[in-house]
């Protein structure tokens, strides 16, 4: 009986180890990657280098470019709606004054990097994942290793610097997009003068809200991609792998994402 | 191209590998061949330990890219690149002087070889034959002095394995490039003549 209860506690002893020493092995091999990717981006050879600058570009163009159409559309829309039910609300409650908070504190601060993100994890995701893995199981590292490249220099660096520009600048367009179409329609409708609600927009939003806009803009994209290139580099040679990397790289960054939003939010709180 | 001659020898240092397979040190002077006899899987393991450190950084090989060439069994072609760029790509990466010149050649060399009318086209999986001939025409623009060779004649028809060898010896003997031949047979050495031997499953130094 005791050599049982001995055995059961020896038994999730071994477990509770196996499955911390996976995260903490996880953890260790993202972290690294991430490191080597920005120290990649930081110490700029990409840009002398016409062969890696080339696959900067076309990331970056495939990544944002391409998306420039979709974030107009999406930001007329949230313009139309979101813009037009803050500045009602703040007509109801007869409090001006609101209007550039709440667009400021919501649609700037939260909404345009949170959405961005979601939906450059949605175009962008899963071709990274899937390219990646194909490239893994390729063998395509090992002939780059034969040509003198750094893998993370060609393959990783191009992509993190895609999302990061991408993510900087189509946050920045929803943003001016969402708040200019939203003044459009106030103005249009009648619903308040364009000169007061630029009035009220200019007042309310304050520095910090575009430093944070800015700062999440960037990070979450960046965040994102990173679990993404850990696990298509995880496909390894074995192609069935791709589809499964590819679900938990989409769920493991929409999960980082949001948890760094409730950790810049827990900071704020404290601030 | 006679600048080859004033290279050093290429010391491989010792390698031991799992499977109770050692790789003893050697030197490689320009012009010699080296065939190196061992199973397939040994054959990557070998290469893998030659470009990747233990740690996962980079390689011990000293100038890949440059002084070193690799012709890798089905493995010479970046998928989302055309088969132009995979040519050009270490030349780019490293942006040499040599660079420029290169691009000039380039438009030579494929007149010479039966790859000119997919220079274009996105590389995407190729057969066999083109994976080597693209690997060779890189040793040829960046003028190896050694070059690491793989059964490059593998997977590919009678008429084709002899077109490349044909061409393969030429570019060996121009660039009087001292090669690696990686081969499972002893009795392949791709149409080049060994200067050496290594059976690295006897692990001994048979010539």
């Amino acid at each position: 009986m005791a050599g049982k209860r001995v055995f059961n506690i020896h038994f999730y002893a071994d477990y509770i180890g196996c499955q911390i020493f996976r995260l903490l092995t996880y953890l260790n091999q993202s972290i690294q990657l991430s490191l080597e990717s920005l120290m990649a981006v930081l110490n700029m050879h990409w840009y002398t280098r016409p062969a890696v600058f080339h696959v900067v570009v076309r990331q970056t163009y495939f990544t944002g470019v391409m998306s420039l159409g979709w974030i107009i559309g999406t930001g007329v829309l949230v313009g139309l709606l979101a813009v037009y039910s803050i500045v009602s609300f703040a007509q109801q409650i007869q409090d001006l004054s609101l209007i550039g908070m709440l667009i400021g504190h919501v649609l700037l601060q939260e909404f345009a990097p949170i959405l961005i993100a979601i939906f450059l994890l949605m175009r962008s995701g899963v071709a990274v994942v899937t390219e990646l893995g194909s490239i893994q199981a390729r063998g395509e590292p090992t002939l780059l290793a034969s040509l003198g490249i750094p893998h993370v220099e060609y393959l990783f660096m191009p992509r993190l610097v895609g999302f990061a520009i991408s993510g900087l600048i189509l946050t920045f367009t929803f943003a001016f997009v969402a708040v200019w179409v939203g003044g459009a329609v106030v103005s249009l409708t009648r619903t308040l003068p364009l000169s007061e609600y630029l009035f009220e927009v200019r007042s309310g939003i304050e520095f910090l809200d575009i430093i944070f806009m800015v700062v999440k803009g960037t990070l979450y994209p960046v965040l994102s991609v990173l679990v993404l290139m850990h696990q298509g580099q995880k496909v390894g040679q074995d192609p069935n792998q791709i589809p499964v990397r590819a679900t938990y790289g989409m769920l493991g960054a929409l999960a980082f994402v949001g948890i760094t939003d409730l950790f810049f939010l827990l900071m704020q709180g404290l601030l | 191209m006679n600048k080859i001659s004033l290279l050093k020898p290429m010391v491989f240092p010792a390698i031991e590998l799992s499977n109770q397979c050692y790789m003893p040190a050697f030197t490689l002077h320009s012009g010699e061949v080296m065939q190196l006899v061992a199973p397939e899987d040994v054959q990557e393991e070998l290469i893998a330990a030659w470009l990747i450190e233990q740690d996962g950084k980079q390689s011990r090989m000293q100038g890949l890219g440059k002084q070193v060439g690799f012709v890798l069994n089905g493995l010479g072609l970046v998928a989302n690149l055309t088969i132009k760029e995979n040519i050009m790509l270490p030349l780019l990466y490293h942006k040499t002087k040599q660079t420029d010149v290169a691009k000039t050649k380039l438009a030579a060399l494929v007149e010479e070889i039966e790859i000119k009318d997919m220079m274009e086209e996105q590389a995407g999986l190729r057969s066999a034959r083109v994976n080597s001939e693209v690997s060779l025409c890189r040793c040829v623009l960046q003028q190896a002095a050694y070059i690491i060779m793989q059964q490059p004649q593998s997977c590919m028809s009678k008429t084709e394995a002899k077109q490349f060898t044909e061409r393969m010896l030429k570019v060996v003997r121009d660039l009087r490039a001292g090669v690696v031949y990686l081969t499972a047979s002893g009795n392949d050495c791709g149409g080049l003549t060994a200067n050496h031997q290594v059976n690295l499953k006897l692990q001994e130094k048979v010539s």
